[in-house]
């Protein structure tokens, strides 16, 4: 296992920064190396659910050219940070194009985190967020029988609600 | 007469479920009560969309929006779509108040109630566009529900869905709720077809 690696799909905010730094502090006084890649709106296209990566050519995506670069820098992670902001609840686009390719991108033996940051998100768009992700671990099962989902989720909207996420961290590095 | 705007939120074209739910709803709106239009997506990185098919729903008194569930939320190409439009309204100052927006979400799995998160999503997003949320349709196993849709018996439920929507967008009555349709398929055997599937794809 070679370090974490960071997906941020964020767009760059002051609070995903802070997440960022945070996150990096603590994989290196775990004796980790964290690496960064940033995701933007147009990076990754859009899954359009063909399920080719399921029951045709499993393992790979239609869209290989620019999927497979984030997967090979994903493989043997200990573990796959997800910064993502939210679009009413839901994780953003640019964030959501590389949750919809995680069986892709994030293996099974890789623990993945997902923070979701947003400071004008409302109560409930930042708990539907954590549901979406966090309440159905495991539930993927029922449609898909090789992927078993272990994801964990936070919400951030004031640099205090970083504090969840980053002492989850240490305690799993 | 009401005019309702259909949005196709998947991006699989023709084959998709949404859109032919969309249609079987869309031959229940007939002139002179309604007129309807159609607008989708076009697979593609950026999903171009031409302005005007954010004009149209904008301006409708109706938006049903016909999605599949993605990871137990929208798909990354339709909330693309929804971040899209919002900025459209606010570069046009807003949408026309009353405008009520109903959903059609479509999912792998058997029980529908799996999509109450992109349900509630849904909610957010009318909250923050100034809609007013009506009611959604969620199917459970979408495939099997199109497949059925013809069949007598078997397709009931989803008949009497798309006779609510028609009528709470001729006459809103007061408040409705989400209503969720199971396939006609018994759960076991739609899992051992979906196994079916995934084993020849991944032989152990």
């Amino acid at each position: 296992m070679n370090g974490i690696l960071i997906l941020d799909g964020t767009g760059g905010s002051a609070l995903s920064e802070l997440v960022r730094s945070k996150a990096i502090e603590i994989a290196a006084a775990k004796g980790y190396e964290a690496e960064t890649l940033e995701i933007g709106r147009d990076d990754l296209p859009p899954c359009i659910g063909c399920l080719d990566c399921i029951t045709k050519h499993p393992g790979s995506c239609i869209y290989d050219a620019a999927v497979r670069p984030i997967a090979e820098k994903a493989a043997n992670r200990r573990l796959v940070l997800l910064l993502a902001s939210s679009s009413f609840g839901n994780p953003s686009s640019a964030a959501k194009n590389v949750m919809d390719r995680g069986m892709l991108i994030v293996k099974e033996s890789c623990r993945q985190l997902v923070i979701g940051v947003g400071a004008d998100a409302s109560d409930e768009e930042a708990s539907a967020f954590v549901d979406i992700v966090a309440r159905h671990r495991g539930a993927a099962e029922i449609v898909h029988t090789r992927f078993r989902e272990t994801i964990d989720a936070f919400f951030a909207r004031r640099p205090e609600d970083c504090a969840a996420p980053i002492e989850f961290l240490a305690r799993v590095l | 007469m009401k005019s309702v705007c259909l949005v196709n939120g998947s991006l699989r074209g023709r084959s998709a479920s949404s859109l032919i739910f969309l249609n079987d709803l869309a031959a229940r709106l007939v002139a002179p009560e309604f007129s309807s239009s159609l607008i989708g997506m076009t697979p593609g990185r950026s999903l171009p969309l031409p302005t005007r098919a954010f004009g149209a729903m904008a301006c409708a008194d109706a938006v049903v929006l016909a999605f599949p569930l993605f990871a137990y939320c929208l798909s990354g190409g339709f909330v693309r779509f929804l971040e899209d439009y919002l900025e459209y309204l606010d570069s046009e100052g807003g949408t026309r108040s009353g405008t009520r927006l109903y959903a059609i979400v479509n999912c792998g799995y058997p029980d529908p109630r799996i999509t109450v998160e992109a349900l509630r999503v849904v909610r957010n997003f009318c909250a923050r566009a100034g809609l007013d949320y009506r009611f959604s349709v969620a199917i459970g196993c979408g495939p099997a529900a199109v497949m059925t849709r013809k069949v007598p018996l078997l397709n009931r439920k989803i008949n009497r869905a798309w006779r609510s929507i028609a009528r709470d967008i001729e006459s809103p009555g007061g408040g409705r709720e989400d209503i969720f349709v199971r396939p006609g398929i018994p759960k076991a055997i739609l899992l051992r077809i979906k196994d079916a599937y995934e084993d020849k794809a991944w032989p152990t």
